[in-house]
This record gives C-alpha cells, structure tokens and sequence, in this order.
C-alpha cells in the first residue's frame, strides 16, 4: 500500500517535471532544461522503483508497468540529447513530448499494477517482456531524432550527426527487438508448442522488423537524401510505438 | 542477376510482406477471418492450406492472403540470395574486414531461418488443442499414442476454463502452482510404451524428435462431475532446434553489427 501511495506521488512529480522539461527546451533554456531534466530522471526512477516494490519483479505486462518504464528509458534518452556534440533543442522538445504522452496516458488509464500472472516468473517470458519495453523506446527515439534533424537550408553538419544517431539507434532498437524476439519464440515453443502463432501480435511483430529493414536497407540515391532517410526512419518507431499504446489502452480498459 | 540482388527489388518485395502482414492484421480482427485465423495454428501450415483452398469463401479469401505472403517472401529470399552470391560475398576479396564477414553471415542466416520457417510449416506434424481426460489417449502419426495417465490439480478447478486475458489475471502465482499442477503422460509407439513422463506447463517432453507439451489444464462437467484434464500439443519438426541456433546466431551478429555502428566514425551524409 505504502509502495502505491509513493509510485502515484513519483507518477505525478514525474508528470509535471517533464513537462516542464518540454517548456524549458522549447524555450532554448539549456541549463534550466538539464536541471528539470535530471530532477525528472530522479522522479522516474523512483516512480518505476515504486512499481517494482508493488510486484516484486520487473515491469513487464499493464500500461502502468510498461509505459511507467518506457517513459523512464525516453527520459534518459532526453536527458543525454542535451549534451555533446549532437546536442539539439527540437530534439530535446520532442523527447521530453514524448515522455509527457507516455505518462499523460497513465493520467485516464486506471493506474494498477497487473495481478502477478504465474507465467511472468518464467524467465524467457521476462526476458521477451523486458527487450521489448526497452526495444519500444529505442525505436521511438530513432524516429524523434528523424524528426529533429534540420532540412535542407539547416545546419548540415548537426543533420549529419543527427542521422548517424538515428541510424544507430534504429539498429540498437532492432537487435534488442530481435533479442525480445527469440525468447519470445522460446517462451512459445515451451508454453503452446510451437514457436509461431497466426495473430495479430506475431503479424505486428514481423512487420515492425521488416520496417526497420527497408530503412537500413535503402539505394543510395534514397539513402543521400535527408527527406527520404526521414521518412525510412521514422515508421519503425512510430507504428511499432503506436501500436503498442494502441494494445495497452485497449486491454487497460478490458 | 543483377536486378534480382539488387536494393530496389529488395524494397518493394519488403513492401510486398509488410502490406501482406497489414492485411492480416486487419484480417485478424474482423469476423469471419479473426475466427478462421486460429485454425491456422491447429496443425501444419501445409494440411490446413489444402483443407482450406477448398472450403467456405473466408478460408479460402485467407488461404489466398496466405499465398501472396509467401510469394512475397519467396521473391525476398531470391534477393537475399542474389544479394549474398553477387554482391557480398565478391566484397570479402577486396579485404577481410570484419564487416564484410558479418553483412554476409546476417543475410546467410537469415536464409537459414526463412528456411527453418518453411520446415516448421511443411515438414513433420503437429496437434494443438488436444484434450484429454485421464484415462483418454490420442493416436499420432507414425503409428504413436499419446495416453493421459493421471492429472494431479492442486488449486480450485473452478478457475479454468476461462477465456485468455480473464485468465491471465487469476492465474497468479497464489492462485495457480506450476510446480505441483501436473499431468502424468505416456507414450506408446505400437505396443510400446517408450516414455512416461510428468508433463508441467512451460516444462514439455522431447523425445526422439517428438514434442510434447501441456498447454493448461481443463475442467469437463459433462458427466454429472468435474474432472480436470490436460490441454496437450504433439509437434515433430527435425528442424527446430537448427532454427533457434540459426536465428540465436543471427541476433549475435546483428548485436556485433550495432556495436560497430556505435565504434565507427560517422560516415559522410547518407546510410552508411
């Protein structure tokens, strides 16, 4: 009860501060921006601790659960934009919007943890769970920095950087992605016998690693364009991010 | 040659696959298909398409969506062939680099477990949703029986037979004991009995090619009583331990080739 009563306090400390943390980058006050930044880091990790100490396993199935930690993951992500050479405002904005959805959706869905199903403790289950929650997020940030990187009359040099980061983290999403993949296939295998099944989550699954496929994947005319690389990069993460809201608000309210 | 291995072609047989996966997302959710779709996973993919090409209009407009999957994906693994013979494997000539090795393996893995996909649809057997009481059994192909000897159920019988996602919220660890809930099985090949075994669930039986696993447990009221008994699948691929080594190998050297897009200087603009 008490771990409740605290992961609903961080949830809203979490809540405010990112938003918060889009009002400063868009307003381009950096080191405002790192401060609310870091704070939020704080309150997330103390919001997705909470939730843990309510189950006693990681955050795996629920909305609470999954979209507590994918937001947690994308406000690291924002928080680390803010340095370094590819340091980027639009980017910073977005990631932080990003971040502000994810918990916005924890605002109208009922905010519980999922009942302790005796499948979570099987560890190629676990392991399914937790690529994919951190995968989801990965991907995401690929497509919120294909959606930052300057235009054409912007700065070529920052577009430069901001598509090799896309790049990289479209590949890193993936083969965490494919990581989830392959145990989920075994927890399957185990489970219902067979490592495939003819279902909308295998079809959706399959259909966000071919995406991500087509976009490492372009001829090098394609590939040399900006516009184009924006919109090979972006659906992987915007589709696979949207239909996994798409199933956690759903069965939130089953 | 050099159109089949080429980017251009990949792209739009990719696109082919991923309009033919849309498709069957939608098709997965709208009746009569949503309600077709889980035959699919009765048995092999090959006995249900020659079942179903000659049945009612909605497994037919099904099998048909099946077949354009595939010839989507047949005209994917051509490329990737072409793509692996033509363009990467002349790369490994003009040096060792160790990107070049492992480009190369990705794609010739990725091969194998579009391969390994195949085989887990046409070769061997499989059985899902076989239910049965203690006492009942089961003939397989290849002149197997599979006999449910006992069931020992520890928890309330009451909280089976419930749909999926109900389910899955009262089977928590206090409500549902993995360890103790089990289904004494056996296995006869002829006159034979070549196996006994406690199946659990998550925990199946392999033997000699045969997979067997209990999927859960179901109560039957029909004769004035409950009795619970066991939901089993008995599958035979020879492949599928391949596939998990294939495809295990396959997320390695994607792993390997992440971290050299991390170590490597960015490239001049473009995709690398």
């Amino acid at each position: 009860m008490q771990a409740a009563v605290f992961s609903d306090f961080s949830f809203w400390v979490f809540l405010g501060l990112a938003v918060l943390g889009v009002a400063a980058a868009g307003c381009g006050r950096a080191a405002w921006a790192r401060a609310v930044g870091l704070a939020a880091l704080l309150a997330g990790l103390a919001f997705t601790g909470g939730v843990c100490a309510q189950t006693g396993r990681p955050p795996l199935g629920g909305a609470l659960e999954s979209l507590g930690y994918m937001a947690l993951v994308l406000a690291t992500l924002a928080f680390g934009s803010q340095f370094g050479p590819g340091a980027n405002r639009p980017l910073v904005a977005l990631a932080w919007g990003a971040v502000v959805l994810l918990l916005f959706i924890l605002v109208w869905v009922p905010r519980r943890v999922n009942p302790d199903w005796f499948i979570y403790h099987y560890t190629w289950n676990r392991a399914f769970f937790m690529c994919r929650l951190l995968a989801m997020p990965l991907l995401f940030y690929s497509a919120l920095i294909a959606l930052a990187w300057p235009g054409r009359d912007g700065d070529g040099e920052m577009r430069r950087l901001l598509i090799t980061r896309s790049r990289r983290f479209l590949l890193l999403g993936t083969a965490v992605f494919l990581l989830g993949e392959v145990s989920g296939f075994y927890w399957c295998l185990s489970w219902r016998g067979d490592y495939w099944l003819w279902n909308r989550n295998f079809l959706e699954s399959t259909m966000i690693f071919l995406l991500a496929s087509a976009a490492l994947h372009l001829p090098p005319k394609l590939a040399a364009n900006p516009r184009a690389l924006r919109l090979a990069y972006g659906p992987p993460g915007l589709l696979g991010m949207g239909a996994f809201l798409v199933h956690q608000v759903t069965e939130s309210f089953l | 040659m050099k159109h089949l291995s080429s980017l251009v072609l990949m792209l739009y047989a990719l696109g082919g696959v991923v309009f033919c996966l849309a498709v069957g997302i939608v098709m997965a959710q709208v009746r009569p298909y949503s309600m077709i779709m889980p035959s699919m996973d009765h048995g092999l993919i090959l006995d249900w398409l020659l079942a179903s090409l000659g049945g009612k209009s909605g497994s037919m407009l099904l099998s048909v969506w099946f077949l354009a999957l595939c010839a989507a994906v047949g005209v994917l693994v051509l490329n990737l062939c072409c793509c692996a013979w033509t363009k990467l494997l002349p790369r490994l000539q003009n040096g060792t680099r160790v990107h070049s090795w492992l480009l190369l393996l990705a794609h010739v893995l990725m091969i194998l477990i579009l391969l390994g996909h195949l085989s887990q649809m046409t070769l061997g057997f499989k059985q899902e949703g076989i239910k049965l009481l203690p006492g009942q059994s089961r003939t397989l192909p290849g002149d197997l029986r599979i006999a449910v000897e006992q069931v020992h159920y520890v928890n309330d019988p009451k909280l089976l037979n419930l749909p999926y996602r109900r389910a899955r919220q009262v089977h928590t660890v206090a409500a549902f004991d993995r360890q103790k809930n089990v289904a004494r099985v056996a296995v006869w090949q002829g006159a034979q009995r070549v196996e006994t075994a406690e199946l659990r669930i998550l925990e199946p039986l392999v033997k000699n090619g045969l997979r067997l696993t209990l999927s859960e447990f179901y109560r039957d009221d029909s004769q004035g009583r409950s009795r619970v008994g066991a939901v089993l699948t008995a599958s035979h691929n020879p492949l599928t331990g391949l596939f998990f080594a294939a495809y295990l190998a396959w997320v390695a050297t994607y792993l390997l080739l992440t971290v050299q897009a991390f170590v490597r200087k960015p490239p001049t603009l473009g995709n690398g």
